[in-house]
């Protein structure tokens, strides 16, 4: 068999030439995955709210003159109000018969805040009686873990993760500042969503709105077209799935996305100058070493393609690298920060290792550039030798 | 096994007044023996080694190997010969700075397999290195080492001819003869060419070369070369 050159030879003799190229590129795999990372903490935790609880619970709010067709022009304030309240609970019985729907109701929500590594979201709290709490546990599966369940007015219980996330304890106040103290948090439940309950207090009106439990409807605005109510958009509000789902891709995913193609073109535009100035400089290096290949028999194509593998090794094990480091900073990160501020993330992106894979085989195919013009200027040893006598 | 037809080396075709380094002149080499090839610097020598051995192409003239023009192989017939027929050892040493002694050498091996590495020790042996060098990379070996690395690199593949500019130009006398005497030694079966300032090393050489401006001024055969030189170029 006819002896090639091989790309061993020079990396195993020249480890810390190539592990300068492996740990820049490796750097480069890290800081993109960790980015990625970090930043889908938040289209992971706000994924629960905007697909986990709109698709349990349902809240709407409509206009009284333009889509309820309360005559307001014609009445005072007070009238305003009982004909509002009328029109949106008689909204809520024609609801609950709907096919579908478990509950549905007329009353007071409160906002609570989820704030994520890039944005912030709320999601909403349903206030109601006493008695309907232990209902509103069941239907989310929520399980008491720690304190009580509310039964005095002005008295909330949380899920976990939204007790870390706002840095809450058991027996302080749920947005303290927001609400001026008005919702004590007097137990902590677990369950699939960031979510809570509570009774309403008697000292802060809350934003009222119709309140649905249902599962499996996407689109309440054609449940409400069914009943003879038409959403307009501009004027309206339907917070449920596909509107979640909406704003979890335009809003967040899109956002998101923008962001992180930015960040990334700047580390690639970063490495690619710093890896192809050092890149040239070693193979500035081994213009001598071409040549006397050249010289001994070894053919432009032979020498090409050692350091085609040379290449491939350094990518090879960069990607190799790079991921390890990028899995178990991931994990690291997650125990350390993510978990304890209540957030969700997702340890392998497998979209990040193909973005980081185009990015690679991008460079390496820059990288071809100084490698085919060094291999254009191999002369054969006589030339050197002309040069110097 | 060289047949060299009329051959010239013209630098600097484009300008007016051309230079000669080799001035048009015919010569035959045997198939084996030690060929010492002297003059000045600008005589011509190495151009004629660097014809001989393709690396460069004559401006005109044939040079025949082995009844084959060489002047007009592929690309890929000048590769495999250089590879399999030809050795090297150059002016300067061009060792590979990252490879041991031995990596040196075995790189120029055109078979791979695990008696390449066994015969590269060898070679080492035999032109005075202990194995404790056969590790160390050229900048921790004597200049003597360098270029007995590259003479061993030069060998490895027992080529049919041994082309070597000044092949103990970095060795002091002792080392000098020692090489000299392997060279002939290895001129017995086949062709080695050397290219010297050093008149002294030739001593038993089969054949001096003498050259003067880009022709051949003397031949010094004892019968071995066969009187083809021209000396009417002289």
């Amino acid at each position: 068999m006819p002896q090639k050159l091989s790309a061993m030879n020079y990396i195993k003799n020249n480890m810390r030439r190539v592990a300068v190229l492996i740990v820049s590129l490796g750097l480069c795999f890290v800081l993109v995955y960790l980015t990625q990372f970090m930043l889908s903490t938040t289209e992971e935790s706000f994924k629960r709210i905007l697909i986990g609880n709109t698709g349990k619970m349902q809240v709407i709010s409509l206009a009284g003159k333009t889509t309820l067709g309360i005559p307001t022009d014609q009445m005072g304030d007070e009238e305003i109000n009982a004909a509002y309240t009328e029109k949106n609970r008689e909204l809520a019985e024609k609801l609950r018969e709907m096919a579908g729907v478990k509950d549905a109701w007329y009353g007071e929500v409160i906002n609570n805040f989820i704030t994520a590594a890039v944005g912030q979201i709320t999601y909403n709290i349903p206030l109601v009686e006493k008695e309907k709490i232990p209902e509103i546990m069941e239907y989310f599966s929520m399980k008491l873990i720690e304190g009580r369940l509310p039964e005095h007015p002005g008295e909330i219980i949380l899920d976990s993760l939204s007790m870390k996330n706002n840095d809450y304890v058991l027996g302080r106040y749920c947005n303290e500042r927001n609400y001026d103290k008005y919702y004590k948090i007097v137990g902590i439940v677990e369950c699939d969503t960031y979510f809570g309950c509570g009774i309403s207090s008697k000292d802060w009106i809350s934003s009222w709105m119709i309140v649905v439990l249902s599962e499996g409807i996407e689109d309440m605005s054609a449940v409400l077209h069914e009943i003879g109510i038409n959403v307009k958009e501009n004027y309206d509000t339907v917070v449920d799935m596909k509107w979640g789902k909406t704003f979890l891709q335009e809003g967040i995913i899109d956002v998101i996305s923008n962001s992180s193609n930015l960040i990334y073109m700047g580390i690639v535009v970063l490495l690619l100058i710093s890896l192809t100035i050092v890149y040239t400089t070693y193979l500035r290096d081994r213009h001598n070493e071409w040549c006397l290949y050249c010289s001994i028999g070894y053919s432009r194509a032979n020498i090409y393609h050692a350091v085609v593998w040379e290449l491939l090794f350094t990518f090879g094990a960069a990607f190799l690298a790079g991921g390890i480091i990028s899995i178990l900073a991931a994990v690291l990160l997650r125990s350390t920060m993510l978990i304890p501020q209540g957030l969700q993330c997702k340890i392998f992106h497998p979209k990040a290792f193909a973005e980081i894979l185009c990015i690679y085989v991008f460079l390496l195919g820059i990288l071809q550039i100084p490698v085919r013009y060094a291999l254009g200027r191999i002369r054969t040893i006589d030339a050197i030798e002309d040069d110097l006598y | 096994m060289f047949d060299i037809k009329n051959i010239t080396m013209i630098y600097d075709m484009e300008k007016t007044e051309k230079i000669y380094a080799l001035g048009g002149f015919n010569l035959t080499l045997p198939d084996s023996g030690l060929i010492g090839i002297i003059g000045p610097s600008g005589s011509g020598k190495s151009t004629l080694m660097y014809c001989l051995s393709t690396l460069k192409k004559p401006t005109d003239g044939e040079i025949l190997y082995n009844g084959k023009n060489i002047t007009e192989l592929k690309d890929k017939e000048r590769e495999n010969l250089r590879r399999k027929e030809f050795g090297f050892v150059f002016q300067r040493h061009f060792l590979i700075p990252y490879m041991s002694a031995v990596d040196n050498v075995t790189v120029a091996a055109a078979e791979r397999g695990s008696n390449v590495t066994q015969r590269a020790k060898e070679l080492l042996t035999g032109f005075g290195l202990s194995e404790r060098e056969f590790g160390k990379r050229p900048a921790k070996l004597s200049g003597g080492q360098r270029q007995r690395t590259a003479i061993a690199r030069a060998m490895i593949n027992a080529p049919r001819v041994l082309f070597a500019d000044e092949p103990t130009a970095a060795l002091d006398h002792e080392n000098a003869f020692a090489v000299m005497d392997i060279l002939k030694e290895y001129a017995k079966k086949n062709l080695v060419l050397i290219i010297t300032h050093d008149r002294s090393i030739l001593n038993g050489a089969d054949s001096i070369i003498e050259m003067w401006d880009g022709k051949i001024s003397a031949v010094n055969d004892g019968g071995v070369l066969s009187a083809a030189a021209e000396r009417g170029n002289v």
